[in-house]
């Protein structure tokens, strides 16, 4: 029994996993609102003390359409957002000619007034 | 109607993950939609009302209730088991009209603010700057709430300022379930705010020096504080400096602060003489493990405001407490002799850019902190005329019993009024150790012993001193409250139980006010505590 294609596929398994998770953060937040806070403290970093909202779905774009608003986040406005973009996420969007588009979202709304 | 969301619980912790703390129930008020109750006093009113009834429920159900804000408090200061209140969307701002300040008030009517409980110091900021105003001080940054800060005495490093409790002039306090248990207090030789006001928050009024001084720093003891009266000044701008500095000159101007005569000073900021100007702000961090290195001073100005700044944020952005990555962290734990090594190495990112200069608003300049994992802070007051003693002490502990991976700085705050501020000496010099709270190893004084044997150290060296209520200590440590403010203790605990029923003074106390021997009730406190009176010291006939 040859063992080497075996060894194959699964190196481009393990690849092919890998390239579709690589991936980067970019966060944009606003300078001088205030932050919705949590109840209470949860996980490190930058999202300890503010209330977390996630979007992760994929939106499927008409023939027609160019672009997609989300609007069931952040009535009031935003403090702050993270977005994450894979290569998966890239090649999704590439096969089928922008019509499909992941969207990986963290964000934190403003404060109540 | 305002709303409250109930979180069962099984813990609690702070921001800086210093539990977790067992906890039952964690509530959250949002007082109502504008467009529900559109005018803002109603809206404080029927909050109110909602936080007499969970107080009332508390009490039904023979629980604690315990209200917290933003959890910065490196201890269990804010944790209570049974129930406890996050305060921080209670933030309803009201501007003072002249004609609610009370006519022998000192205070200015424009420079008068209702802040609730939930406010942040960011968010009062923002609020005041919009204003044309500005707090007088805050601390090193933004995000605690306006009750939480002054709760546990949060301060800056104004030397002729004070802290934030400093500028509250007024206090609205719930004390029980009934409406009469609704208090407006303020002192009785600064009113602030008259009669009428205190009726349209639906307040019985206590003008009273004593109760006032006592309530300010409460340590969420004093019942629940549903908001506060703020006295802001003008919009300013700091400027600030950071320049190495010689010990010799750092001690010798901490223990003087004879600015205009100092080889320390800033060339571009002297007087029409020539003299060096005093700072608004003189803070100096210590390298605790290079005994030969020279300090770091950070000083700032005040001057007035002009627009047209450029954008200081950038340079003063910062997280607070930790810089230093986990592993090196966990590897000090096993091997303490690379703490001074890594304190060493991590000096640039500890200590603010050298040389670097920024020009702000006090909210701009003392700017937001970010959550960097697991934190201690280590911090007394001492009177700034034993600095150097005080220092010495500190560095010799951290040499001998330690190292710890902290760093040192002092800092200077003019003396509260408040009965448990722990700036009490005149000019208090605040020396503290932040850094990141270690693991038990086998290469490193634990963290509990540390604690321990710091207060050990500071008496045996026959030190006088208090420490920051919303940092970490042993708390535990016998007669330490008693060591810290002698007979101040026992009138603070006066104040609290002649405005407070027996009952309610355990509902608002904590295992932090068991263990320090604050929850105590003495039965025969003076009920002249709560009398109000006029200007003059005599009973307010008004009230």
């Amino acid at each position: 029994m040859n063992r080497y294609p075996i060894f194959i596929n699964t190196m481009l398994c393990i690849a092919t996993l890998l390239l579709t998770q690589s991936c980067y953060s970019v966060r944009i937040a606003s300078k001088h609102a205030i932050p919705e806070p949590n109840v209470m403290p949860e996980g490190e970093g930058y999202w300890r003390d503010k209330q977390v909202y996630t979007l992760d779905t994929t939106v499927k774009l008409k023939i027609l359409e160019s672009e997609a608003t989300v609007l069931d986040l952040c009535p009031d406005g935003f403090h702050s957002v993270e977005y994450k973009v894979t290569l998966g996420h890239v090649l999704l969007s590439g096969i089928t000619l922008g019509k499909t588009k992941k969207i990986k979202l963290k964000c934190n709304c403003v404060k109540p007034q | 109607m305002a709303i409250t969301s109930t979180h069962l619980v099984s813990n609690w912790d702070t921001f800086h993950q210093n539990g977790p703390f067992p906890a039952k129930m964690v509530l959250s008020t949002k007082p109502e939609a504008r467009h529900i109750i559109p005018v803002v006093i109603d809206r404080y009113n029927d909050t109110a009302d909602e936080i007499r009834r969970l107080i009332g429920d508390a009490v039904t159900n023979n629980e604690r209730f315990r209200p917290y804000g933003s959890t910065w408090s490196l201890n269990n200061i804010a944790h209570q088991q049974d129930r406890m209140h996050h305060n921080a969307f209670m933030n309803i701002k009201m501007d003072i009209a002249p004609a609610d300040v009370h006519q022998l008030s000192p205070y200015a009517a424009d420079n008068l603010f209702f802040f609730q409980c939930g406010n942040t110091i960011k968010e009062i900021s923002r609020y005041l700057f919009d204003k044309g105003k500005s707090l007088k001080t805050s601390g090193a940054s933004n995000g605690q709430t306006i009750a939480g800060g002054i709760s546990t005495g949060i301060h800056g490093s104004a030397i002729d300022v004070g802290s934030v409790q400093d500028y509250v002039v007024g206090i609205n306090l719930i004390t029980g379930p009934a409406s009469t248990d609704v208090v407006y207090i303020e002192r009785h030789t600064k009113p602030a705010l008259n009669n009428a006001f205190a009726a349209k928050i639906k307040s019985r009024v206590i003008r009273n020096d004593e109760l006032f001084n006592a309530a300010l720093v409460g340590l969420g003891s004093f019942g629940f504080i549903h908001g506060v009266v703020l006295e802001a000044e003008n919009l300013f701008l700091l400027k600030r400096y950071v320049k190495y500095i010689k010990r010799t000159e750092a001690l010798d101007l901490a223990e003087n602060m004879d600015f205009p005569n100092s080889t320390f000073f800033i060339p571009s900021e002297k007087d029409s003489n020539g003299n060096p100007l005093r700072p608004y702000h003189f803070k100096v961090y210590v390298n605790p493990y290079n005994p030969n290195e020279d300090y770091v001073a950070e000083v700032i100005y005040k001057k007035p405001f002009t627009p047209g700044y450029p954008d200081p944020i950038p340079s003063v952005r910062k997280a607070v407490y930790k810089e230093l990555p986990d592993f090196m962290v966990m590897l000090a734990a096993k091997y303490n002799r690379v703490i001074p090594l890594i304190i060493n190495a991590m000096k640039s990112t500890l200590f603010p850019t050298l040389d670097s200069e920024a020009t702000g608003t006090l909210g701009e300049i003392f700017w937001d902190s970010l959550h960097k994992g697991k934190a201690f802070a280590v911090t007394i007051g001492i009177d700034n005329k034993a600095t150097t003693k005080a220092l010495d002490t500190f560095l010799h502990f951290v040499n001998t019993e330690g190292p710890v991976p902290g760093a040192i700085a002092f800092r200077f705050v003019k003396a509260t009024e408040a009965t448990l501020g722990f700036t009490k000496y005149p000019i208090t010099c605040i020396l503290e150790m932040d850094g990141v709270l270690w693991d038990n190893g086998p290469g490193i004084i634990s963290y509990n012993k540390f604690l321990t044997r710091f207060i050990e150290v500071f008496q045996q060296a026959n030190i006088s001193f208090t420490m920051h209520w919303g940092k970490n200590a042993d708390w535990t440590f016998p007669g330490l409250v008693d060591y810290m403010f002698g007979n101040k203790k026992n009138e603070w605990i006066n104040a609290r139980c002649a405005l407070l029923t027996q009952q309610m003074a355990d509902v608002f106390s904590n295992d932090f006010l068991d263990s320090t021997g604050l929850s105590n009730y003495n039965t025969a406190a003076n009920p002249a505590l709560i009398v109000s009176l006029d200007k003059s010291g005599a009973v307010d006939p008004t009230v």
